[in-house]
């Protein structure tokens, strides 16, 4: 698989498994407040996310009582931008439809000042009992969280302005080796024709006018633009502009041209930094 | 299509939500207004609250495995156990129930473990008091005979050597 994404990407460097990736959870603690501390046990860099920290530090940091407390939430830098691109207000009734274990969920809560509703979907019990532990600890009052799978959420006859597909994915981005190793053609195949099915289901669940982000930690063309090409050429979906620096979404994969919207699209390279990440946001 | 937990949800009424209101001041000494949010009581009598926005969602065809933020069990005698979410909304205004811990003991008692505190001048016996250390408000246990009889859940506990 490296080879195909050198093929993508050209040389890449995976993530560094010495930095903590950190996100204020500014529903309970503001992020000046949570740098002392992070300051006070490691080397701190702010990241462009005015609540995101890379931390260098050789504690556990998810076994520390603020983790516990609820301050502060291991997410990585990437995994950041979905919300930011979406980009919640407080009052907003918002449907999150693959939320676990709710890193973006309780983004976007803080981000909402925990008001308005935000459906988080998830469908197996291990997750939910995740999803549910995290917002508990992170102190989120405007969420309802469903057991439904994602592909008939749309048969609940709910309307959203703003929908968070974060899908289900290979998690090639993460550059685990593990994950490389075993991802087969296969996989990414059927990974797609899952989240295909999602986008669907997103989509009637979208009021007119209303926006989704879809994203993956997945470097597959199969799971990323080929779907944003399928939103656009099937689903009649407007590719929007989102304004991250980061690489450009491919324009065409294995002699297949996609619709000129898939370039708006972006690819967040791995690097040290970041996991690859893969980020569109689109209007019904 | 909800799950047995969510069926139980009574949403309360004001009068209902004045009196847990009161229960939170007689045994915290502080005003807190639960009627900024939408307020559920389960058949265990455990108190969740949530944004009011939530009231104007269509429940009925959605499978609904949770709503909202658990804030504490009412227990006996006008008593409340709060969860750790519910210490920290309350702990900043309470004038009684509130025993300082020291930071070893705060550790100690993220571990699960029975600690004496340093401070616990306005705390009764045998009822639920909140812990704080420093700026932090830790959760809330049993304080008995001048000790804090621990009783955090599982969920709530630092599980491993790290601080």
């Amino acid at each position: 698989m490296l080879e195909r994404y050198e093929k993508i990407f050209g040389k890449m460097t995976a993530p560094s498994k010495n930095i903590w990736h950190v996100r204020a959870n500014t529903i309970k603690m503001p992020a000046k407040d949570l740098e002392k501390f992070l300051s006070s046990i490691g080397t701190v860099e702010r990241m462009e996310h005015e609540n995101g920290f890379w931390v260098c530090s050789e504690k556990n940091l998810s076994k520390t009582a603020e983790h516990l407390l609820g301050y502060f939430f291991l997410q990585n830098a990437s995994s950041m931008l979905p919300p930011l691109a979406l980009n919640p207000k407080a009052g907003d009734m918002l449907l999150d439809m693959c939320a676990s274990p709710g890193a973006k969920t309780t983004q976007m809560a803080a981000m909402m000042k925990n008001e308005g509703v935000i459906i988080a979907n998830d469908v197996t019990h291990k997750r939910l009992k995740a999803l549910r532990g995290n917002l508990q600890r992170c102190g989120v009052s405007n969420a309802i969280v469903t057991k439904m799978h994602g592909e008939d959420f749309w048969k609940g006859g709910l309307k959203f302005e703003k929908i968070l597909l974060d899908a289900p994915c290979t998690g090639t981005g993460t550059m685990n080796p593990r994950i490389l190793h075993q991802t087969s053609e296969n996989t990414v195949k059927m990974f797609s024709r899952l989240q295909k099915k999602l986008l669907e289901s997103a989509v009637r669940c979208l009021d007119v006018e209303g926006t989704i982000v879809y994203s993956t930690c997945s470097l597959e063309p199969e799971e990323n633009e080929e779907n944003v090409d399928f939103a656009v050429t099937q689903l009649e979906l407007t590719v929007e502009k989102i304004d991250f620096s980061s690489s450009n979404a491919l324009t065409e994969w294995n002699r297949k041209e996609f619709s000129p919207q898939v370039a708006k699209a972006v690819r967040v390279k791995p690097d040290e930094r970041h996991e690859g990440f893969f980020i569109c946001k689109m209007r019904k | 299509m909800q799950d047995e937990k969510v069926r139980s949800l009574e949403v309360l009424e004001s009068e209902q939500v004045k009196s847990i209101e009161k229960i939170v001041e007689k045994n915290y000494g502080a005003a807190f207004d639960l009627k900024q949010f939408l307020v559920m009581k389960t058949s265990e009598e455990k108190i969740w609250i949530a944004s009011k926005d939530i009231a104007k969602v269509d429940f009925s065809k959605i499978s609904v495995n949770s709503i909202g933020l658990y804030f504490g069990k009412l227990k006996r005698n006008n008593k409340i156990n709060l969860s750790t979410e519910g210490c920290q909304m309350i702990g900043k205004n309470a004038k009684k129930n509130v025993a300082v811990v020291d930071k070893d003991s705060a550790e100690r008692f993220l571990r699960g473990n029975d600690v004496i505190p340093i401070e616990a001048a306005e705390c009764e016996n045998q009822n639920f008091v909140i812990l704080k250390c420093g700026e932090d408000f830790l959760g809330s246990s049993l304080f008995v005979d001048g000790k804090i009889s621990n009783i955090l859940p599982k969920s709530r506990r630092l599980l491993d050597k790290s601080l």
